[in-house]
């Protein structure tokens, strides 16, 4: 469904909603050990609210597969802004997928794939033409998660990615149904935290492979020229030019929502392309599916299990918790280890496993798994042993418990 | 811009002003609305409308609603001026003849090529509804300004992409014909290679030159607040 109300309407009620209820649960929430927990779930819903805010105000752009429904998908906020410099949206390192409809901003592990492909000289992409090389449109959207990461580190990943939120929302079903969660060992978190550094390299350098005509001029694999010189007939170019979107679980989530919710016409899913990596739907394909399949298994037993192999988590880490960016990341995790008494609570409230603020000594324990949720600090019983801290100023930080 | 500064003045003065400002600027960025989508003008017409051509037993019709300013068949072609479909911001002259075949218009991205234009593309999509016929399609193209045919792209829905000179030709006055393919068709222009932006240096890099001061004011920023707290440790900790 398409509700098209008028944004003068629902962009200030969105907006006085979402302080009043923000300031209501931090002013008024009772249980201390979950009121940072209930205000994040808070700020989650409105932040995905606002990722899709263009299924509640509407269709802007032209209906682009109108037999398929009217598809309001062209509402970015980005688009608006800055013209068809880049008109695929603002970054915002989180997993808000490219695909779905109604989105307001674009996941930059999306954009980094598909601005390759136009690379040197030219400035078309996929049904849209630029004004602005790929490697420029590269350059700003690695700008723009560096300035996200050094503001607000993982802390998107924690409060306001969408998927981190189906995640959660996983998790709380688990505890409704009395399942206690199950842990890695500490070595293989450690292998899932470096996977996702090689998923990331792994997937870019294969949208370069893919897209080598048009960066080199010369093509590495047969049939990755879409609609060439002459208008070839494209093989398997069409469908993994952006080959991570093509594994990620967001897109098929995504999909089935918004076909389930009236906001995509079911075709989307049901038009089936066979391409080289299984059968690929409209949106989707074999692979994402059944990615999005273990994840949703595996999340009813592992807490925040797609957040240890993210892309997008590891960009934002590489960018706020490696060096030389660690040193000036504003957002840091930080621990008195005069207060710690290392009770370990912390480590096992974790839901990504981090372990720095347990096995540090003191000062910033900002571990590049840690979502920045904030978890340990409500748990923790020691008066200021955590604490997170934005620019040097304490946001919140651990309060003394019987 | 302004949101980033009140961020960082935030952050380097401390002041709850700032974040009362913060708040009352949000609120107040929200009662402005976004570009709205362009007015239909003129003749209204919905997905009940044919337009018929019957020299060439040939019939178009919309899938959606939308607007022209006026309409008229010449040639046995169908001229939309000013032709804008619902939900689209962009309205403009389409050109469309369906020989031998009915046809079903789904959207319509006009040709915005002008003298001053920072880039030209154009888009149709159509399903053919009955036998595969010949289509004839104009977008609005500036004749002066004649793409190449490596510059057009036809393919169906299911993402194969023809050839040209096989079933579709691009004539010198910008007009493309199709023949021989049915089903979901898409016509589309993407610029290639004929592209020219002649705006000013600042114009045509706005967004890029924005993106690096933002990231230098952050990196200065966050280098700043560090010196200072490591002076300040370092104070504390002589004392």
């Amino acid at each position: 469904m398409v509700w098209e109300l008028p944004v003068n309407i629902v962009l200030p009620i969105y907006f006085l909603a979402a302080i009043a209820g923000t300031t209501l649960i931090a002013k008024f929430s009772r249980n201390k050990t979950c009121r940072i927990s209930n205000l994040r779930l808070y700020i989650q819903i409105f932040a995905v609210i606002a990722i899709f805010m263009g299924l509640i105000i509407g269709p802007f752009g032209q209906p682009r597969w109108a037999p398929l429904g009217i598809s309001p998908r062209d509402r970015l906020l980005g688009a608006d802004l800055l013209g068809n410099q880049l008109p695929d949206g603002i970054t915002l390192p989180v997993l808000a997928c490219y695909y779905p409809n109604g989105r307001t901003v674009t996941c930059p592990a999306w954009q980094l794939q598909a601005y390759i492909f136009p690379f040197w000289n030219y400035p078309r992409g996929y049904e849209v033409t630029y004004s602005t090389l790929g490697i420029e449109k590269i350059g700003i959207v690695i700008g723009s998660l560096i300035v996200a990461s050094l503001l607000f580190g993982r802390a998107f990943c924690g409060w306001l990615c969408p998927f981190g939120l189906f995640q959660d929302t996983l998790s709380r079903l688990r505890r409704t149904l009395k399942w206690k969660h199950r842990s890695f060992s500490d070595e293989t978190n450690k292998k899932l935290g470096q996977t996702r550094y090689i998923i990331i390299a792994t997937f870019l350098i294969l949208s370069v492979i893919f897209g080598s005509y048009y960066i080199f001029g010369t093509e590495l694999i047969p049939g990755t020229i879409a609609g060439g010189p002459g208008g070839t007939e494209a093989g398997i170019v069409s469908s993994i030019n952006e080959p991570y979107c093509l594994i990620c679980p967001m897109r098929p989530l995504c999909s089935l929502i918004e076909a389930g919710i009236g906001s995509m016409n079911f075709s989307y899913i049901s038009q089936i392309v066979y391409g080289p990596l299984g059968i690929i739907g409209g949106y989707y394909s074999s692979i994402s599916l059944t990615v999005l399949i273990i994840v949703i298994i595996l999340s009813l037993a592992y807490r925040r299990i797609w957040c240890r192999i993210c892309a997008v988590g590891a960009l934002t880490a590489l960018f706020s918790t490696t060096w030389p960016f660690k040193k000036i990341a504003l957002t840091k995790l930080q621990k008195d280890e005069q207060k710690c008494t290392k009770c370990g609570i912390c480590k096992r409230a974790c839901p990504t496993q981090a372990t720095d603020m347990y096995t540090k000594k003191g000062g910033d324990v900002t571990d590049s798994k840690c979502i920045l949720c904030t978890r340990c600090i409500e748990i923790c019983p020691h008066k200021n042993a955590l604490k997170i801290t934005f620019a040097g100023k304490t946001i919140t930080s651990s309060k003394e418990t019987q | 811009m302004l949101l980033y500064l009140l961020v960082c003045g935030a952050l380097v003065f401390h002041c709850r002003v700032y974040s009362f400002a913060l708040i009352a600027l949000l609120v107040g960025l929200s009662l402005f609305s976004f570009l709205p989508a362009v007015e239909g003008q003129g003749t209204a017409f919905s997905t009940m409308d044919v337009f018929d051509i019957p020299a060439v037993n040939g019939s178009i019709r919309f899938s959606v609603n939308g607007s022209y300013t006026n309409a008229f068949l010449e040639n046995d072609m169908w001229i939309f001026n000013n032709l804008t479909l619902s939900g689209s911001r962009f309205s403009g002259t389409l050109k469309f003849s369906a020989k031998n075949c009915d046809v079903t218009i789904h959207s319509f991205t006009p040709s915005r090529a002008t003298s001053n234009s920072t880039y030209s593309s154009c888009s149709i999509r159509y399903t053919v509804e009955s036998d595969a016929g010949e289509q004839v399609i104009n977008l609005g193209g500036d004749p002066s300004r004649p793409s190449h045919y490596s510059e057009w792209t036809v393919f169906n829905q299911d993402s194969v992409f023809f050839g040209e000179g096989k079933t579709w030709k691009l004539l010198p006055d910008e007009t493309v014909i199709v023949k021989g393919l049915s089903g979901r068709l898409t016509v589309m222009r993407y610029s290639y290679g004929s592209f020219v932006d002649d705006r000013a240096f600042y114009l045509r890099h706005s967004v890029s030159i924005t993106t690096g001061i933002i990231v230098a004011l952050t990196v200065t920023l966050a280098t700043v607040i560090k010196l200072r707290s490591n002076k300040k440790a370092k104070t504390v900790g002589d004392a």
